[in-house]
């Protein structure tokens, strides 16, 4: 077979720049950045828990600065996009989903995955925070084996 | 009287005789609603400029050689309409990601070397004299494979997919969603020697996720979830398991 001449046209470095959707990629993929420090900062603060009463109040007041809420404000904007796009990208990577021999539609998955998840968010905020209506407040004390965290 | 408008197609040229390096060149192009941007190429080719070199075959989205770049976005330039990219201009560039060969040709021996790769034919049990008739195939057995089947080589998820850009050793989303197709075949006993294919560091794993392949496709094939659910059964196939679940 004869050999046919072809020009190879280069991949630059800021491929991902050209196409929204790569763009969305690539923040996809940063995120795990922002999740592996945030998880630090936490683990830091365990720590500190081990420590003295004074670590833990410092590491809280740490929490406090201006740097560190808009590094949680970023890393919590992150966090839902991975959460979204996780959810999109899910019924494209888990074997096909039927209900009664029919194939359950792409956006039935995101929508319910999307929703599970920010009704858990809320459901553990609203906890932490005290928010729970008296009566489910009660009821998720009586699920904490007796002796359990209080 | 069809309303006839002019809109101005730049299209990459590159000679492999005489060109170091591609450029682009323009061409105003009179067009009506009902004309595609391969329409478009062909008035250039008929009328302004005969070394235009395209290609094309059916002209109804079913032999998939016309894809190109059509504004940086893989498109079957059959099924893109010069009335919607008014008033221009149109940039038509050879598909991304593949060799050059002249123009808006690209060369496609990479591509059917992984495609023959694959096996993409029923691998069958035994020889079946013809005179036993058809296989027959249940409508849910047909349901499982046809969406994969529907693949008609247009190579748009490789323009789409820029880990076939960065390692153009990929077997690449549409010669694994073949793989796939044959393996969902009932008639298919070919799992274990598409395996291979399937397993190696430049088949299934190469696949980080971006997902556009699958938004580029124009026949719905969706070679990212073909890909992805090779993953599972990859893992499963080295954990000895995937024979044991019925795989074949
Ligand atoms: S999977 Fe879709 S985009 Fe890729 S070659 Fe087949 S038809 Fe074209
Ligand atoms: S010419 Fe056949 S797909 Fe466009």
């Amino acid at each position: 077979m004869t050999e046919v001449r072809t020009y190879r046209r280069p991949m630059p470095a800021d491929w991902w720049t050209r196409n929204p959707s790569y763009v969305v990629y690539m923040l996809r993929e940063a995120s795990a950045v922002f999740f592996f420090v945030y998880a630090l900062v936490l683990l830091w603060g365990l720590y500190t828990l081990t420590q003295s009463e004074a670590a833990y109040d410092g590491w809280r007041a740490l929490l406090a600065t201006p740097a560190m809420i808009a590094f949680h404000a970023v890393a919590a904007a992150f966090a839902l996009l991975h959460t979204v796009t996780w959810f999109m990208v899910l019924p494209k990577t888990a074997p096909t989903l039927r209900l009664g021999g029919r194939i359950v539609p792409v956006a039935a998955v995101v929508v319910v995955g999307v929703g599970a998840s920010a009704a858990i968010s809320l459901f553990v905020y609203a906890w932490v925070a005290g928010l729970l209506p008296p009566g489910l407040a009660e009821a998720v004390r009586n699920l904490v084996p007796p002796g359990g965290a209080s | 009287m069809t309303d006839t408008r002019t809109i101005r197609i730049e299209a990459l040229r590159f000679n492999p005789e005489t060109d170091s390096a591609p450029r682009l060149q323009r061409y105003d192009v009179p067009f009506t609603p009902d004309m595609s941007v391969l329409q478009g190429l062909q008035y250039i080719k008929d009328h302004l400029d005969g070394s235009l070199t395209f290609r094309w075959s059916c002209r109804m989205a079913v032999c998939g050689s016309c894809g190109m770049m059509i504004n940086g976005r893989p498109h079957l330039s059959c099924e893109t309409f010069l009335r919607d990219l008014y008033p221009g201009p149109v940039r038509v560039e050879p598909l991304d990601h593949f060799p050059v060969q002249r123009d808006l040709a690209i060369d496609q021996a990479g591509f059917l070397d992984k495609l023959a790769a694959i096996k993409p034919y029923i691998v069958s049990a035994k020889d079946k004299p013809l005179s036993e008739g058809p296989s027959r195939q249940t409508p849910a057995q047909l349901d499982a494979y046809y969406q994969y089947s529907q693949c008609i080589n247009c190579l748009l998820c490789y323009a789409a997919c820029p880990q076939f850009g960065l390692n153009p050793d990929f077997i690449g989303p549409a010669a694994l969603s073949l793989l796939h197709r044959y393996n969902l075949d009932s008639r298919d006993i070919g799992w274990s020697v598409r395996a291979d294919v399937a397993n190696a560091e430049v088949g299934v794993w190469e696949c980080t996720v971006v997902g556009y392949c699958s938004e580029v496709c124009p026949k719905g094939v969706d070679p990212m979830h073909a890909v992805n659910e090779n993953k599972v059964n990859s893992a499963l196939d080295y954990l000895g398991v995937k024979r044991l679940l019925g795989g074949r």
